[in-house]
């Protein structure tokens, strides 16, 4: 029912009181009712429109959020992509050492060249030779029999570095870990 | 009222989604990953780990962590398929007291324990649960939980306990296509007849479905459960290690560097063969031997994978075909083909279903996302998150304005959620332009005279004023009911008139289809001429903006300092009315510009002589003309 019908409805009122009689209260109890379905309506959609109103704003703070965190780790990818043109720098620059020292230290400026473009991206690399395996920074790839106790779960060689970009792992350091075994 | 999550519990990795107002979101774990690795460990200093953190120690710690733990849930130790997997599975399996399968994980201290696989399921799904209320900032306590369209009734029950254990009430267990159908919304689509070709990383399923009334049956399945993405990468790293032998003599297939770079070097090669025609695997200092370091570079090419992975091509699609005929269906009789999996994005696998079926397939929803997020649909269908009332449309095609040179200015762009309101600053085309005609179209043509007239109306009064300095403000509104409002008004004079058309989205399905698919076959001949009329117009806007010049300039510039731009004006204006080439007008143009830069600067160059006397920056005001012109411009009336 809409305001124009309730309108209609409550000149009808005053006409009908005049009258008065048992018709009216009926009359009365019925747009009553409608009033209060009307009320519930006006409610339920008073309470939706702000829910809407409310959901945007949250979307907008989330996505504000969110482009935060994508303009933090946008690069990630490309970055990720980097770590193994760094690798095979640093594996040249070993056999370049042997061969020409000078040569070598020309090898070794570019590489701290790219070190410094991803130090500034936010990318940083993991401690793990001699520490605790951790998963959460580490990926095993090998176990090698240790006789000390308290090099048990302890990282003995890094096969291929790891890094992290801000607060989070862009590659795990891929490790031998030791395993004790007692001789 | 809480979310309900949508779980694909896969073999070898998992996904979630919710809906977010209406649709279906994947979300993310805590590791900021869209997938989560289905694997389970309980590390050596006794620490439980799921997803890719039980997956980075595995090597070391093979016999105590749990994958692919999908193939035994619900399964009789006897079953045929779990004797084949006991063998191929690090970890150790035994036979239940109930007959089922139990799978061993031992604690730091040597305490074994045997778990019951639903148990090693529901640690996936609460690391899921939890990551997902992280994510969502609320508490979610049901799902929906997706499954094979094979599982039996053991299977679909060991599901359902798995989440249960993980805390959730589960809602309702889901086929995996019927999710897939889901997604791409095909529950719609009565009578019909859908084959979801689901290619993961280590299974392979196709299922024949039929969209009936209410439900959506599974007519057929069938599959391999040993063939997957996995096995594609393998066959390239084996041909990789044998190319690399033929040429150096050396095996890397036991350096764990060598092998895991070149692993890393594969997978990636894969990958960008989906986009690409051609790439390298390049790997330097793989290794090396008495005669210095050793590098490899291979180039591999589409034509090459296919080769090398054509018998589980061919078997798929022998698979896919089987399930068909199953079904007693032709191949005729499918209407519609989804692609589930990672995989599926390999070109060739793509083509050779689509030859299979004479179709292309369904693959616009992310492949890796489509069951997570068809499940998600589904809580929202049970959770009724979607109120009839507030069922909000979108406009099926664009709406906007003509303007100068008969183009169609879009003001609301396609797809755009109704109710909405946008408006754009125009200007008049010409000198004292007193009135503007207000053309309201509809579509998706770069020209005015290719899309549809709403209606048309004029506002005047403008007050007489140069081009481009009126602001004459149009605003359209569509309200809930789509019915459009279109407005414009004289910035200056507060003068307005509007129209309102009733009949805005009136078009039927197949007017729209066929609106939409005008502007794609004509996409880039309306570009093209398009481009012409913007060309001709900036020509316009710097003629009139040099005659300007050089008439303001007057005596303050010599004959010989205007004539090079005199010519250039008399030689734009030729072939701006000759030309059907915008770059041909386009080089006019930047002649015109560059005379009329060298102009300004002698303008300069006399004002600095003759400082008291300031004839202002040319430079300045063509930049700012031009800009006006570029988005103002209205139809000459």
């Amino acid at each position: 029912m809409d305001f124009e019908e309730i309108k209609k409805d409550e000149e009808e009122i005053e006409l009908v009181e005049e009258g008065s009689g048992d018709e009216a209260r009926d009359k009365i109890k019925k747009l009553k009712e409608e009033l209060g379905e009307c009320r519930k309506k006006a409610e339920e959609y008073l309470a939706g429109w702000q829910r809407a109103k409310a959901d945007f704003i949250n979307s907008r703070k989330d996505e504000e959020k969110e482009r935060e965190a994508m303009v933090r780790f946008a690069n990630k990818k490309l970055l990720y992509e980097l770590l193994s043109v760094k690798d095979s720098m640093e594996m040249a620059l070993e056999r370049a050492e042997e061969i020409d020292k000078s040569f070598a230290g020309g090898l070794n400026q570019i590489l701290s060249l790219l070190s410094q473009i991803m130090r500034g991206c936010g990318v940083s690399e993991t401690e793990a030779l001699g520490q605790r395996f951790n998963p959460e920074e580490h990926e095993s790839m090998e176990e090698e029999e240790v006789s000390e106790a308290e090099k048990d779960q302890v990282i003995l060689e890094v096969v291929q570095k790891g890094y992290k970009i801000h607060d989070r792992v862009l590659r795990p350091a891929k490790v031998k870990v030791g395993i004790y075994k007692q001789t | 009222m809480t979310k309900i999550l949508g779980i694909d519990l896969g073999t070898t990795n998992s996904a979630m989604a919710a809906i977010e107002a209406g649709e279906p979101v994947i979300i993310e774990n805590t590791e900021g990953n869209r997938t989560t690795p289905s694997v389970v460990a309980i590390s050596k200093p006794g620490d439980r780990l799921v997803g890719l953190l039980a997956k980075r120690q595995a090597v070391t710690n093979p016999k105590n962590t749990v994958f692919s733990v999908k193939r035994l849930i619900g399964r009789k130790f006897s079953d045929e398929e779990v004797q084949k997997d006991k063998k191929l599975i690090p970890y150790d399996i035994r036979e239940s007291a109930n007959g089922g399968v139990e799978v061993k994980m031992t604690a730091s201290l040597g305490e074994e324990k045997w778990y019951r696989p639903e148990e090693v399921s529901a640690m996936i799904l609460s690391k899921l649960k939890a990551d997902a209320e992280a994510k969502l900032g609320a508490k979610i306590d049901e799902a929906i939980i997706t499954v094979p369209a094979y599982f039996d009734d053991s299977q679909r029950k060991a599901t359902k306990d798995a989440g249960e254990i993980a805390g959730f009430k589960v809602r309702r267990i889901l086929n995996e296509p019927t999710a897939a159908a889901l997604a791409y919304g095909f529950n719609k689509k009565k009578n019909e007849q859908i084959v979801v070709y689901d290619f993961g990383g280590g299974t392979f399923d196709v299922s024949v479905l039929e969209v009936g009334d209410d439900v959506i049956e599974v007519k057929a399945t069938d599959g391999d459960t040993h063939l997957g993405g996995d096995d594609f990468d393998q066959r390239i790293i084996s041909w990789v290690i044998e190319e690399f032998k033929k040429e150096s003599g050396i095996d890397v297939s036991k350096d764990t560097l060598a092998l895991q770079r070149l692993k890393e070097a594969a997978e990636k090669a894969k990958h960008e063969l989906s986009s690409t025609p051609e790439t390298e695997i390049n790997v330097p200092f793989i290794t090396s031997d008495s005669s210095g370091p050793r590098h490899l570079l291979l180039k591999l090419g589409r034509a090459k994978l296919e080769n090398l992975v054509k018998d589980y091509l061919d078997r798929s699609i022998e698979i896919t075909d089987r399930a068909v005929k199953a079904a007693g269906f032709a191949m005729a009789d499918i209407d519609e083909i989804i692609l589930v999996g990672g995989q599926t994005r390999m070109p060739a696998m793509v083509e050779a279903v689509k030859k299979l079926f004479g179709k292309e397939p369904n693959k616009s929803i992310n492949p890796d996302e489509v069951v997570a997020a068809g499940a998600a649909v589904e809580a929202g269908i049970l959770q009724g998150d979607v109120k009839d009332v507030l069922l909000l449309d979108v406009t099926p095609l664009s709406l906007g304005i003509e303007t100068l040179g008969g183009v169609s200015t879009k003001i609301i762009e396609r797809n755009t959620t109704v109710p909405v309101s946008r408006s754009q600053v125009f200007s008049t085309a010409a000198d004292s332009q007193t009135s503007v005609e207000i053309h309201v179209l509809q579509g998706e043509r770069e020209m005015a005279s290719d899309n549809k007239t709403l209606g048309r109306f004029i506002l005047d009064g403008i007050a007489p004023a140069p081009r481009g300095l009126p602001q004459i403000e149009v605003s359209f509104d569509i309200d809930a009911n789509g019915i459009l409002s279109v407005k414009a008004k004289d910035k200056a004079t507060q003068k307005e008139q509007s129209i309102r058309i009733e009949a805005s989205s009136g078009l039927s399905k197949d007017e729209v289809e066929k609106m939409k698919k005008d502007a794609e076959i004509h996409a880039s001949e309306d570009r093209k001429k398009k481009e012409l009329v913007e060309a001709k117009n900036s020509a316009d806007a710097l003629v009139y903006t040099a005659e300007k010049t050089i008439k303001d300039a007057g005596d303050k510039m010599s004959e010989s300092e205007k004539k090079p731009v005199e010519e250039a004006i008399a030689k734009l204006k030729k072939i701006k009315d000759e030309s059907q080439q915008a770059s041909e007008i386009k080089q006019a143009t930047d002649e015109l510009s560059s005379a009329l830069s060298k102009a300004g600067e002698a303008l300069y160059k006399n004002a600095k002589d003759q400082p008291k006397d300031n004839p202002g920056n040319p430079g300045a005001d063509k930049e700012k003309t031009d800009k006006e012109a570029r988005d103002v411009d209205h139809e000459d009336l």
